[in-house]
């Protein structure tokens, strides 16, 4: 049995590791916000911090804070300034107060610069807020600025102990949706595409039994991408504060659950059986073609708030880190396999109604 | 295939291209309904609409003009019946008489994308509105659109309920079609070139010629009864 069903076994356990691991592993520490995050040039100042998944009270070694200088994105200077807090105080696990002594002088010739903010805790690791903090200078002074800002010997941030997943701003925890909702898309095209294959099987060889086959996969995938507009709603309402958006790949998506609802619409109102593989067959290998650039041609040419789309990354460096990896690729598979299981089931299923009808017909 | 096989091929395109308008010649009230339709909708438009902006009349251009090509499609398969259509398979392959369909189809659209615009643009003028632009952009899409509307016509007669069966089925899959050709009118209604920048085209273009691709790859294998 182990070595027959040995896909399933394989199913169980990468989804067992994608559920337990992806939902359980902690983020890493990271800045939810820093406040006051507009600072006069040449004062003493207090920042407090408020941080995510923090231990600051029970440090081994000293916390460690600094400004870093963003330079604007035409500058030439690859040099990095940054600026050390005097004291760090810890209040709470996640919360702190920095004390910086700002010089007079900013290495940026206009009156206003921005910088972020990088917290090192030893045990924790590092964590930064990007382009967070405004600096005003009244006397701008490009070469002072530069003396002032510059370090002797660029400081070692600390790495966590445990691989964990990233942190990000808006995101959060629901970082843990990647795993889940692109899976069920990615299985979803798996799908599509074999159901195609036995599609063309219908047509070339005239077998019966392919199409079962296909129609039992395009229902897996259908029911896939339902829960993959599901998944995506959801995050949707929790980071873009909204159910559902006019992105386009949101509405090609739709577009795409509507022309399969079309294929059911189609198979079932044809009643010979021959005919029906036949011409459902035909319109599923029509409707995966025009599929295509709805998915992946369309949304690029347009602007588009998820990744790969309108000029945005694809799973660059900025989406994905190796913490994130190891669930994802298990994950993806784990799905595939699990759809493949339900369509061969629903294929059992339907293959007995048939043979079912069959003998009635004989009696 | 000799030269004189392709010579029969093009005499029987011919003939079927000449058998479809003079069925619609025959069945001249259908036309003129769809002629009346397009009229009453633009009327429609004129005299609630007001002082529509470029958006509003683009959309209401596509809109009427996807009624009318869809109800004509429906009707490419509707009037052959069975005894018609084994008379026809004994004669010609099915890819010519595809192909005379798909032919009578894109002119059809054509013509009637003409005559809307006319009808349009002399209730509704419109500033920055080119003919020539417009109709090279009316007929890229024709192509795509009545080789899309014959095979999906085709499918939709064999089901039950074909009229709705059509557009449930074609809607979709035309979506890109639509979508591309939206995107470049509203560009020239706007008052912008389109000839800046060629790329524009490509799409509409690609998916031209998807459609032709798989049609002959489809058609073989789905039509033996």
């Amino acid at each position: 049995m182990v070595k027959q069903a040995w896909w399933k076994f394989l199913c169980v356990g990468l989804m067992l590791f994608a559920l337990s691991f992806g939902l359980l592993n902690p983020l890493k520490h990271g800045i939810k916000d820093v406040s006051p995050d507009r600072i006069e040039a040449g004062t003493k100042t207090i920042l407090t911090v408020s941080s995510y998944n923090a231990h600051y009270l029970n440090q081994a070694e000293p916390i460690t804070a600094y400004l870093k200088y963003n330079p604007p994105s035409d500058s030439k200077d690859k040099n990095q300034y940054l600026l050390k807090a005097l004291t760090v105080k810890p209040i709470t696990d996640n919360q702190a107060e920095l004390e910086f002594h700002l010089p007079q002088y900013l290495p940026d010739s206009r009156p206003l610069a921005l910088f972020s903010l990088i917290v090192d805790s030893p045990s924790d690791g590092a964590a930064a807020i990007p382009s967070k903090i405004i600096i005003h200078q009244h006397q701008p002074s490009l070469e002072e600025g530069i003396r002032l800002w510059s370090m002797d010997s660029h400081p070692n941030f600390h790495q966590a102990k445990r691989s964990l997943f990233p942190y990000r701003n808006i995101l959060v925890e629901t970082i843990r949706n990647t795993f889940y909702h692109v899976s069920l898309w990615f299985a979803m095209f798996l799908m599509f595409g074999m159901s195609v294959y036995y599609s063309y099987r219908v047509l070339k060889f005239k077998d019966p039994d392919a199409d079962l086959r296909s129609y039992a996969l395009v229902r897996t995938g259908f029911f896939f991408g339902l829960l993959g507009c599901l998944t995506g709603s959801i995050w949707a309402r929790f980071t873009w504060e909204t159910w559902w958006t006019t992105d386009i790949k949101l509405n090609m998506a739709a577009l795409t659950m509507l022309i399969y609802l079309a294929y059911m619409v189609l198979r079932a109102s044809i009643d010979d059986l021959d005919r029906k593989a036949r011409i459902s067959s035909a319109y599923n290998i029509f409707a995966l073609v025009a599929v295509i650039p709805l998915i992946f041609v369309l949304p690029r040419l347009t602007d588009s708030l998820h990744p790969g789309n309108g000029g945005n990354p694809a799973f660059g460096s900025q989406d994905m880190d190796n913490s994130l990896r190891v669930v994802f690729y298990p994950a993806v598979l784990g799905f595939m396999l699990l759809g493949l299981w339900i369509a061969s089931l629903v294929y059992r299923a339907d293959s007995i109604a048939a043979s079912l009808d069959e003998r009635d017909d004989e009696n | 295939m000799t030269f004189n096989a392709y010579l029969w091929q093009w005499d029987m395109l011919k003939a079927l291209l000449r058998k479809e308008f003079l069925c619609e010649w025959r069945s001249f009230h259908q036309l003129a309904g769809l002629l009346s339709f397009m009229l009453a909708v633009a009327y429609l438009v004129y005299f609630f609409g007001g002082d529509v902006n470029p958006k509003f009349w683009n959309l209401m251009y596509w809109i009427i003009f996807l009624f009318l090509v869809f109800f004509s499609a429906t009707r490419s398969f509707e009037d052959d019946n069975n005894r018609f259509k084994i008379y026809t398979n004994q004669l010609a392959s099915i890819k010519v008489v595809f192909l005379s369909k798909a032919l009578y189809q894109l002119i059809e659209c054509v013509v009637f994308g003409l005559i809307l615009l006319l009808i349009m643009a002399l209730l509704l003028p419109q500033k920055h509105l080119e003919i020539l632009p417009w109709v090279l952009i009316l007929v890229l899409m024709s192509v795509g659109m009545s080789v899309l509307n014959t095979f999906t016509a085709f499918i939709a007669s064999n089901g039950q309920t074909r009229q709705v069966l059509m557009v449930v089925i074609s809607l979709p899959l035309c979506f890109p079609l639509i979508g591309m050709s939206f995107a470049l009118t509203i560009d020239l209604l706007t008052g912008q070139s389109i000839f800046e920048n060629i790329s524009k085209f490509y799409p509409l273009l690609a998916i031209d010629f998807l459609a032709m691709a798989l049609v002959t790859f489809l058609l073989p294998l789905t039509w033996k009864n």
